[in-house]
């Protein structure tokens, strides 16, 4: 509806006004003369004349007022938001598809910080509360309010076109939206904040209905379908990832029993559609690294040369020092973890590796591997020293204290 | 909608002038002429940043600094005024300057700008207003309103050194854009960080340097960065 009227309009603000006067209309008029055949028609309409009369109104106070009035204003906390469930809920019946294109496109425009992208996004597509992004990011509410007025103003002052980017810029602009998708999923998934554990669980299952709705919307982009088939599939381990006491459980130790069938099989066939397409991308090969993950019988069962040359394919079109980790554990259960640990000295001085725990860790961890207990004592002490989270620093330590006092040197 | 494009290049690889890479530049910048045609409404390239000068308020009069305002490895090169419907539009625009595979080209949305033809003699400058954002660079405040009015003071007492000028809307507006390897990339905010920002420009001409810096000891800002313009011919 917003979508819609926002088109309409060409004004994204002046349509967020419109729809909340016309569902404080609805609230005042529907009671007493009841509720209308097609509410979501009635609604739709009720606004689009509030606009227009708001429009009017504006025309007539000159250029200057019309861009102050233009300022879009903190949603009203009393707006109706639908129950979360399937996407397309919050849209009515009649949303055409285009007009939510339209919105995630201007969400996910590049011009706006990630950060803006994320909060816009779950604002005006998922319809989350200021209040709740700023819980789920663990951030003052003024910090989000500030961030989304911000982008809003930029998105108005600077014209952010609201539109689907034409043919040729489409598969840029889609990359954008697709990496806002997983930035909410991340967050939620391997947030680099302790947060709430539930709320933390909103963010993954907004970010999974969001991949939902870019495949309805854009159901050839197989990197859509990718993506939601990444999300899917590593969503499914979600509970299985923590310990009741919250500690984390690496793959190689989860009980494959916690993992979520459900989701895997529907990763599983999200993937294979998308790899129909015959045109892979970094979101599809990550999807079949967690699905060749997913359906393994066991840590040890699991097709290690073909995961290792996952990652190598996915270095080629998305090259990462972080991938190249990956490829080095995938590299030492083909090959045995002396060559995975050339795979890591080789990325060794990446400076972006240089602030997180990532680097020494993997280290660490091949070097226990080999039985050279006292090196990677000294890797897991670097790791301990960059790791960010609670769950983080107690496995390292954990692993600290067996290499330093190691009663089956190289067990594993 | 105007943009301006701010252009941001590496002195110390860019070509210097009367050189077979500077023209072979030249040339590159043309093109971008051709293919652009009227959406370009004004630009300008500028010498390099060692021929600035930086003029800040002081308590008794001008203070004058040689070089430019902040000493930086991307420098500015030079500056469009673009046309475009929408920011889109000018990214497109933006991505075919060559300064967009240097350091990259900022486009900032602009709040008005004007140029005109006046009779005069003497060597033109860029005058980019800097300081830090402060409530009145929001347009339609009343802090806004009084820069306008102080502004307008400014140019009636310039008179014909005026050439043109531009203001921007606050720095939060700004987007970025690189080419690499034919792909674009589009980031939010400046091409330098850095705490203060042009806030708007002037080109100006004057008969010599220290009349430009008697002009723009009185235009009304935290400081200005005096950068003598570089006459390509025709």
């Amino acid at each position: 509806m917003l979508a819609t009227l926002a088109r309409q309009l060409g004004d994204l603000s002046a349509a967020e006004d419109a729809v909340q006067e016309a569902f404080v209309e609805a609230m005042r008029t529907w009671p007493q003369r009841g509720v209308p055949d097609n509410p979501g028609a009635w609604v739709t309409a009720t606004a689009r004349n509030r606009a227009l009369d708001r429009a009017r109104r504006e025309a007539r106070r000159g250029p200057k007022e019309v861009a102050a009035v233009g300022a879009w204003p903190e949603p009203d906390p009393t707006e109706p938001r639908d129950a979360p469930g399937e996407p397309g809920d919050q849209w009515g019946d009649a949303e055409p598809v285009d007009d939510q294109l339209r919105l995630i496109f201007t969400c996910c425009h590049p011009a706006l910080a990630p950060a803006a992208q994320v909060a816009l996004t779950l604002r005006l597509v998922c319809g989350l509360q200021t209040a709740e992004i700023a819980r789920a990011f663990l951030l003052p509410e003024t910090t989000v309010a500030q961030r989304l007025v911000r982008a809003k103003a930029k998105i108005r002052t600077a014209a952010i076109p609201f539109r689907v980017p034409p043919a040729h810029l489409l598969p840029e602009r889609l990359a954008s939206v697709l990496a806002c998708i997983y930035l909410v999923f991340t967050e939620g998934y391997a947030s680099s904040h302790e947060g709430d554990e539930l709320v933390r669980r909103e963010l993954c299952d907004e970010a999974i209905r969001l991949a939902r709705l870019a495949v309805d919307l854009m159901p050839d982009e197989p990197e859509a379908r990718g993506l939601l088939a990444l999300l899917l599939l590593q969503d499914s381990r979600r509970d299985a990832r923590l310990s009741d006491g919250g500690d984390l459980v690496l793959l190689e130790d989860q009980d494959r029993r916690d993992w979520d069938a459900d989701r895997i099989a529907e990763g599983t066939e999200q993937l294979e559609r998308a790899l129909l397409r015959r045109r892979p991308g970094p979101y599809q090969l990550q999807a079949a690294i967690a699905g060749l993950h997913a359906t393994a019988v066991s840590w040890d069962g699991t097709d290690w040369p073909q995961i290792a040359a996952l990652y190598g394919e996915l270095a080629r079109v998305a090259p990462s020092p972080v991938v190249e980790l990956n490829r080095a554990v995938a590299v030492a259960f083909t090959d045995g973890p002396a060559a995975g640990l050339a795979v890591v000295d080789a990325v060794a001085d990446d400076p972006r590796l240089a602030r997180t725990h990532l680097l020494p860790a993997t280290r660490a961890d091949l070097l226990r591997r080999l039985g050279r207990s006292g090196e990677a004592a000294d890797a897991y002490r670097s790791a301990l020293a960059l790791a960010r989270t609670d769950p983080e620093r107690a496995f390292l330590r954990r692993r600290l204290a067996e290499v330093s006092d190691p009663p089956s040197p190289g067990a594993g | 909608m105007r943009y301006l494009a701010l252009l941001g290049i590496d002195e110390t690889t860019s070509p210097k002038p009367d050189t077979p890479e500077f023209r072979a530049e030249l040339e590159r910048y043309e093109r971008f002429h051709e293919s652009a045609g009227d959406a370009i409404l004004g630009g300008e390239a500028f010498e390099a940043t060692s021929a600035a000068a930086t003029v800040r308020h002081g308590d008794g009069g001008p203070l004058v600094t040689a070089g430019p305002y902040a000493e930086t490895t991307e420098a500015l090169g030079g500056f469009y005024v673009l046309e475009a419907e929408t920011l889109d539009d000018a990214i497109e625009l933006a991505r075919r300057i060559p300064a967009a595979e240097d350091v990259g080209a900022t486009l900032r949305p602009m709040v008005e700008w004007f140029s005109r033809a006046t009779p005069g003699k003497g060597t033109r400058y860029l005058a980019a207003i800097y300081g830090k954002e402060t409530e009145g660079d929001q347009p339609d405040t009343p802090g806004w309103q009084e820069g306008v009015t102080a502004h307008q003071r400014f140019m009636d007492a310039a008179g014909d050194a005026v050439l043109a000028g531009g203001a921007l809307h606050p720095l939060a507006t700004a987007t970025t854009v690189r080419e690499r390897d034919g792909e674009v990339i589009v980031t939010d905010g400046p091409f330098a960080e850095s705490a203060e920002v042009v806030g708007g420009f002037y080109v100006l001409r004057a008969p010599s340097h220290d009349e430009a810096v008697g002009l723009a000891g009185r235009i009304p800002a935290e400081a200005v960065e005096l950068r003598p313009i570089l006459e390509l011919g025709s």
